[in-house]
Formats: structure tokens, C-alpha cells, sequence
């Protein structure tokens, strides 16, 4: 597997993002609560360039117990990225779809080392 | 190995980089081996406002339209409009910064980016916010906007651009308005046919619009009915989120006009007319099919002008 170096630790803001080309294939690194995580910066949807989207939170609806609606709320634990394309949104630090969990981004593997952030492919 | 990077945050927008994988997408595919046309693409004519409302000859209306300004609408309004999802889609934010050359205009440099990137050969081309001008309650400005627009496209785009066309507006609100737009922009070049936004409360069948039709017929030109979406619409304001208002607006309004326009019997009084029925989806035609054949069939006595039809509605031409 190659290491592709992408930049020195730190470098990268926290909720900022850096893409990597590499040969034929872009990948998005994206900074999140000082962890990287790394996917491919295809959608599966329709090939858009999900990694340069907007992040916003996962949205959460709130019903009471007596099963009325109540409202909306953001939930900050959670948070997404979200294809400039078409709005699919996918958790940073899964890859997995907002609602559906059959659909991800490909994911690849961070190393840390000597200061510097690499990434396999 | 080739390694390149990229920082988003600090790129400038260019719908080149945004639709970089669509033309690579286009590449693989050898979209270069046959002809693609658009017939949907729109454009946000909201960004050339200000050449546009040069167009508007009564001066009281231009000067109304100048300070209202032009578009879709916030939270505070019964209108309110959330295509962009709360900034989940920022592209017709950051489209406006977009840099072009000083010619050829603005609109032909944008719209021929996207169509180069995703393999398109020629484009129609709609306006995108004039997508509910039929629902304002003022019939006069939609004609002074429409007929300014419809002049500033003919004359800044498709007499430039021989890969954009457009079906051009038609202010639906003002029957006679509507015969005057043919007259006068029937023969320019580019001019494909005419639009009606879907979104409104006439009635196809009215009388007021048969000069219309039949000088589209004459002209061999289709009329198009866009699809869109109201929230002021009465059955709309039952919905208390957008997504129901988008998934069902379009092809709502698309659905009670068609049904109008078989029902008052238009295929047979207007043959040569075609329509064109646009962003609606196509899962609701064999609802349509199935549910005015069994209608006709149980309520013949409502629709005696189709009695000379031997076959059932879904077989008429429309």
C-alpha cells in the first residue's frame, strides 16, 4: 500500500479539509475534533465531490413522550458532510449515509507519524 | 506517483472545479460520440437583475422592481423557500464571485462551463426564481418582467449562443399578454417554444387562451408547462415542511393542468399543438393514465366534446 503524505500535523484547521490527488483518485482529509479522517472525494450518489461540501450538524427531531412533536435540534456529537451536488450527507467520522447506512463513502486509513499525517492507498 | 493538493476553504469558486468529476464522468463515457441536449437547464437570471430591469418600459414598475429586489424569499414570509437547505447547497451563493471574462456575457460563459464539463451539445434554457412569478397577485408585473427578461434573453444570450436555446415565458395571468409574447418573439432566433410556469390558478380551458394556442400551432411551436412549487398555494399550506412542498409541488400543479387540458377536450381542438410537460418526474403519467380512463368511462356525461373519441383519454394524443 502507498503512503501519500498529506501535511504536518496540525496543519490542517480543525473542520477543514485538504484534497489529495494522487494518480487518478482525489481524497478528502478532513480535520474533526483533532482526528483525521480520510474518504474518497467521490458521492456515491452521482460521483459528486463530497468532501469539498458544507459541515453541519446531524439534525434531530424531538418528540415528547407522549409522542407529540416538539421540535428540531442539532445534535453537535454528530457531525456531516454534505455533498455541494445534491445535499447527501454522510457522518465525518464514519463514512456512513445520514439515513442510510447501505450507503458510504470509501474510507482509507490515516497514519500519524513524526509529525506528519499520511494516508494509505 | 502524482500528488497534488487542494485547500477548498480557500479556492475560489469556479463551476469548473465543482463539476470536474462530471467531466471526467463525460470522458469516460465518450459523451462526445452523440448529441446531448438539456431540455431542462436553467440559469439564475436573478444575477443579471439589474441589465434586466432596463427592460421594463413603465418606469413606476422598474423602480418598484430595483428596491423589492428579486427571488426567493425568507423565513419571515408565507413563500419562504429552503431549496438550499439551510447552506447544505452553497453553489448559488458562491457562483455570484465567480470569475469570467468581459465577454462574451456572464451567462452564456456560466452556462457553457456546465454544459462543457457534463458533456451537454445544446441547452434549453429556463429562468430558475421566475419559477412562481405566476403566483404574485399583481398580473402587471409579471408581464413588464417577463416581457423584459424575455427581450434581455433574445438579445444578450440566444442571439449569441447557438448551443442555448429557450422556450421563452409566458405570463399566464394576462391572456392577451400571452398572444402579444408569441407575436413578438415567435421567429427570434433560439426562441424553441414557450413556457407556462405551473404554479398559478387559471384554467388552461379558458377561452381567453385559444388565439394563444392556435397561433402556437400555426407557428409549429410546442408550449412547455414547467413544473414548480408554491407554498401559498392552498392545498400547500397544509404542509409544514418544505420537503412535502418540493417532492409534490412540481408535479401537482403539472397534474391539474394536464387533466384540465384532456378533460376540455384541447388535444382535439388544438392537434398540431405539441406540450411538453417539464420537471415533473414520470411516475405520476400512469397514474393520470389509469385514473381518467376509469373516470371517463363512469362520467362521460362531464366530457361529451371527447365522445367523438372512439379510445379513452390515455390514448389521446397529448
Amino acid at each position: 500500500m502507498a503512503e501519500i503524505f498529506v501535511c504536518k500535523s496540525g496543519e490542517i484547521a480543525d473542520d477543514g479539509v485538504r484534497i489529495v490527488r494522487s494518480d487518478d483518485i482525489e481524497i478528502g482529509v478532513i480535520r474533526h475534533r483533532g482526528k483525521y479522517h480520510a474518504y474518497r472525494n467521490l458521492c456515491p450518489h452521482q460521483g459528486g465531490p463530497v468532501c469539498e461540501g458544507a459541515r453541519m450538524p446531524k439534525v434531530l427531531e424531538v418528540i415528547s413522550a407522549d409522542r407529540r412533536y416538539v421540535g428540531s435540534r442539532f445534535d453537535d456529537e454528530v457531525m456531516h458532510i454534505v455533498c455541494p451536488w445534491h445535499a447527501y450527507e454522510f457522518e465525518i467520522e464514519t463514512g456512513i449515509h445520514a439515513v442510510d447506512p447501505k450507503v458510504r463513502l470509501q474510507k482509507f486509513n490515516i497514519i500519524e507519524r513524526n509529525g506528519e499525517i499520511y494516508v494509505t492507498v | 506517483m502524482d500528488t497534488r493538493f487542494r485547500d477548498p476553504s480557500v479556492e475560489e469558486f469556479n463551476t469548473n472545479t465543482l463539476l470536474a468529476h462530471a467531466a471526467e464522468q463525460a470522458e469516460k463515457r465518450h459523451y462526445e460520440d452523440f448529441l446531448i441536449v438539456d431540455v431542462d437547464a436553467h440559469h439564475y437570471e436573478n444575477e443579471s437583475y439589474a441589465e434586466i430591469l432596463e427592460y421594463i418600459p413603465d418606469k413606476v414598475i422598474r423602480e418598484e422592481v430595483r428596491f423589492q429586489g428579486y427571488g426567493r424569499t425568507g423565513v419571515a414570509t408565507a413563500d419562504a423557500n429552503y431549496q438550499n437547505l439551510a447552506g447544505r447547497i452553497n453553489r448559488v451563493k458562491k457562483r455570484i464571485t465567480e470569475q469570467v471574462p468581459p465577454s462574451p456575457h456572464r451567462e452564456i460563459t456560466l452556462t457553457k462551463r456546465w454544459m462543457d464539463a457534463m458533456g451537454v451539445d445544446i441547452s434549453c434554457l429556463f429562468p430558475t426564481p421566475m419559477l412562481t412569478l405566476a403566483t404574485v397577485p399583481r398580473a402587471e408585473v409579471e408581464v413588464a418582467l417577463s416581457r423584459a427578461y424575455n427581450r434581455w434573453l433574445c438579445e444578450h444570450v440566444l442571439a449569441n449562443e447557438p448551443r442555448i436555446r429557450s422556450m421563452l415565458y409566458l405570463p399566464f395571468n394576462d391572456p392577451d399578454a400571452c398572444y402579444e409574447m408569441v407575436q413578438e418573439f415567435g421567429e427570434h432566433k433560439g426562441v424553441i417554444g414557450f413556457m407556462v410556469t405551473s404554479p398559478h390558478e387559471r384554467g388552461v380551458y379558458n377561452n381567453a387562451y385559444v388565439k394563444t394556442y392556435a397561433a402556437l400551432e400555426e407557428r409549429g411551436l410546442p408550449l412547455a408547462f414547467h413544473g414548480g412549487f408554491s407554498w401559498q398555494e392552498q392545498t400547500f399550506r397544509m404542509a409544514n415542511r418544505f420537503i412535502v412542498v418540493h417532492a409534490l409541488g412540481f408535479t401537482f400543479f403539472n397534474m391539474m393542468h394536464l387533466s384540465n387540458w384532456i378533460m376540455n377536450a384541447l388535444p382535439e381542438r388544438f392537434p398540431k399543438l405539441k406540450l411538453i410537460w417539464i420537471e415533473s418526474g414520470l411516475a405520476w403519467l400512469p397514474f393520470l393514465m389509469q385514473r381518467l380512463d376509469n373516470e371517463y368511462m363512469m362520467r362521460s356525461s362531464e366530457a361529451t366534446i371527447c365522445a367523438t373519441c372512439s379510445s379513452p383519454p390515455s390514448r389521446w394524443r397529448w
